[in-house]
């Protein structure tokens, strides 16, 4: 288990450093010049020395490698760099706004857990066809329906028709907890939606899988009702899938997050993202999107761990 | 094997089979009734064996005593009386409880029959606490003792492994240990050997005689391989085509068997103290198609003593000294040509 373990980290640092480093070189591609954006969007009236001087402020005069080098060596000993656009420094404008998206994606994945697990727990222990229906409707919906659609809807009905609940801004958890829930109940449910149909569409197959394995016939044969051997027996080795994908589910997620961040005005790490693609501002969009590169890669590494802990195969066949 | 020779005498019956039908309905299909009329009784301490190669009907046979039937097979007739009960017409839940606490079965497949993700330990004391009113420590302790019973060693140490940290003949002494944990009248062991090796599976059957007999619990052995039945069994059903050709003391029906079906299959058995070289003997021909079964006696096209009246009518099962066979011409009476 340990070697397992030992293993995967190397392996995700790798991945860290290759990803880093396509997400600095894709920046450098995209069109657009910073320095341009700097200057108020024109670089007509201003003479060459200025344009110079910013971009040695900028460290746009370094070849590219070397802005590497030092942007890497900025985020080791923990300085993101500055924005280019705002007098901020990246880092702080990342204290100013990870909590909001934090509690955003926590909350949605705890909203799409909550309802794709008793969900496909339910089609699995009631197998009719019009809850099968309805559950891979939900499913195949909820993946194609574009998190926007599903924001605005959402805005129309428990929003600005019925009132229930607060469509825009967000309330700091640390000033009112309550609040802070409240406001980030829609966007969380509009992003938890398509996180359920994302879970579903893996563990529903899974769970059809493995109710014909002999060791389900053998859970029957102990007298075990069929809520007992779904919840206990096919609903673990079911999961071993849904587990696997998590990392794909996360990256469902932190899109989404964009998106419904933008949608529900919070002032997240998502519309940061957003507002530092319109200035061209680098140093924050390169931080950002290493930073969704990482929880990628983190959420797989910690699934993979997670998956050592519930499948026993995986631990003794690292050690030996 | 001599150590697991039957013993005789037996007399209160535990389960009685009488008419089993299991018919088996796939939409556009004609139905097909692959049990047809299946009818045996086990004693408690009996052994019974029921012998017949795939797809005779041996195995929808067990699993309809479980009724565990796969989805679009049902029983379509008959009685299986349990005790008072009967076991095709008590309500779901109710046959929950006898499952695995009246009436066990351990599966052919060891390898893959436990839940891979789950120690043995917590899957035996799962067995034991949905049908005895027991603590989680009593069952753990309960557990270790019918680890010992099944012949594992150190089950205090093993108890808490998984399944996949076990050789193929320990894990199925651990299946066993699983279905006979709640002492049921019935164990139903369906080809407990077929997946493990020749000395394993002396080993198993051994370790398995014993329990039984100390338990005094009720065995349906269902089997394709007549020696390890009749070694095993005080008594025999010969299984072909969904219906009991022939039934009887299992020493009886090795020795002399009446039905040229049950002949046919001691042939094909490959001996040890056999000459290498000698074909083996086997049965012409392929067991009928539940839905194209041919008239009358169901084996006439395979064999060898057929005669006309044996494809113009069902033959009738007849009864002499304990032994019950349906043929029109059992062998011992089997008039010169």
């Amino acid at each position: 288990m340990f070697k397992y373990v030992i293993r995967r980290v190397i392996t995700s640092v790798a991945l860290l450093i290759l990803g880093s480093m396509l997400v600095f070189l894709l920046m450098r591609i995209i069109p657009g010049d910073p320095t341009i954006t700097k200057l108020g969007g024109s670089i007509k009236d201003v003479d060459a020395q200025t344009v110079e001087s910013i971009r040695s402020e900028l460290g746009l005069d370094k070849s590219i490698p070397q802005q590497y080098l030092d942007w890497v060596s900025g985020i080791l000993r923990g300085d993101f760099g500055a924005s280019y656009f705002s007098q901020f420094s990246v880092t702080s404008l990342i204290e100013q706004r990870y909590g909001a998206t934090l509690l955003l994606a926590f909350m949605a994945m705890v909203i799409g857990t909550l309802i794709a697990v008793p969900a496909s727990v339910a089609g699995a222990i009631w197998q009719n066809r019009i809850l099968g229906g309805v559950l891979s409707g939900f499913a195949a919906v909820g993946i194609a329906i574009p998190t926007f659609v599903i924001g605005i809807m959402l805005i129309i009905a428990l929003g600005a028709e019925l009132g229930l609940l607060p469509t825009q801004g967000y309330v700091s958890f640390r000033r009112d907890p309550f609040g802070s829930i409240e406001s980030t109940l829609l966007p969380a449910l509009t992003l938890g939606i398509g996180v359920a149909a994302a879970t579903m569409r893996i563990l529903r197959p899974s769970l059809v899988d493995v109710e014909h394995a002999p060791f389900v016939r053998t859970a029957k044969g102990k007298g075990l009702v069929r809520r007992q051997v779904v919840v206990r027996h096919e609903l673990p080795n079911a999961s071993i899938p849904a587990i696997t994908a998590a990392g794909i589910i996360m990256a469902h997620l932190v899109g989404g997050a964009v998106i419904v961040e933008y949608v529900f005005a919070r002032p997240g790490l998502g519309s940061l993202l957003v507002d530092s693609v319109y200035q061209r501002d680098y140093g924050v969009l390169q931080t950002l999107v290493l930073l969704a590169v990482a929880v990628f890669i983190v959420t797989s590494l910690v699934a993979d761990i997670v998956l050592g802990f519930v499948d026993p195969r995986l631990r003794t066949q690292a050690v030996t | 094997m001599t150590t697991i020779a039957p013993k005789k005498a037996l007399t209160d019956v535990v389960l009685d089979v009488r008419d089993l039908e299991v018919e088996i309905a796939i939409p556009h299909r004609p139905v097909i009734r692959p049990v047809r009329g299946v009818s045996f009784t086990v004693s408690a301490g009996q052994r019974v064996g029921i012998v017949g190669e795939s797809g005779s009907g041996k195995s929808l046979t067990a699993l309809a005593l479980m009724r565990l039937l796969p989805p679009r097979a049902r029983i379509a007739g008959g009685i299986a009386v349990l005790g008072d009960r009967d076991l095709t017409r008590i309500a779901e839940g109710k046959m929950a409880a006898m499952r695995g606490g009246r009436i066990s079965i351990v599966y052919q497949d060891p390898m893959s029959s436990l839940n891979p993700i789950m120690t043995i330990g917590r899957q035996i004391t799962e067995a034991i606490t949905t049908h005895e009113p027991v603590g989680g420590r009593a069952a753990r302790a309960q557990a270790i003792d019918v680890l010992a019973d099944v012949g594992l060693p150190q089950p205090h140490r093993r108890i808490d492994d998984h399944p996949h940290q076990f050789s193929g003949g320990m894990r199925q002494r651990v299946m066993i240990a699983m279905a006979i944990c709640t002492n049921p009248d019935v164990l139903i062991a369906d080809e407990p050997t077929t997946a493990l090796d020749v000395t394993t599976q002396a080993r198993i059957m051994e370790m398995l005689a014993h329990i039984v007999e100390e338990r005094r619990m009720g065995v349906l052995l269902i089997t394709h391989d007549l020696g390890l039945a009749s070694s095993f069994c005080d008594d025999v059903n010969v299984m072909y085509a969904g219906r009991i050709v022939e039934s009887g003391p299992s020493r009886d029906v090795l020795r002399t068997p009446s039905h040229p079906y049950s002949a046919a299959l001691l042939e094909s058995i490959c001996r040890l103290d056999s000459d290498v070289d000698k074909p083996i003997a086997a049965i012409a021909g392929q067991p009928p198609l539940p839905h194209q079964l041919p008239s009358g006696c169901p084996f006439h096209p395979r064999c060898r003593h057929a005669r006309d009246m044996c494809a113009a009518e069902a033959p009738v099962r007849t009864t002499s000294t304990g032994r019950e066979v349906e043929c029109h011409f059992p062998l011992e009476q089997l008039p010169p040509r």
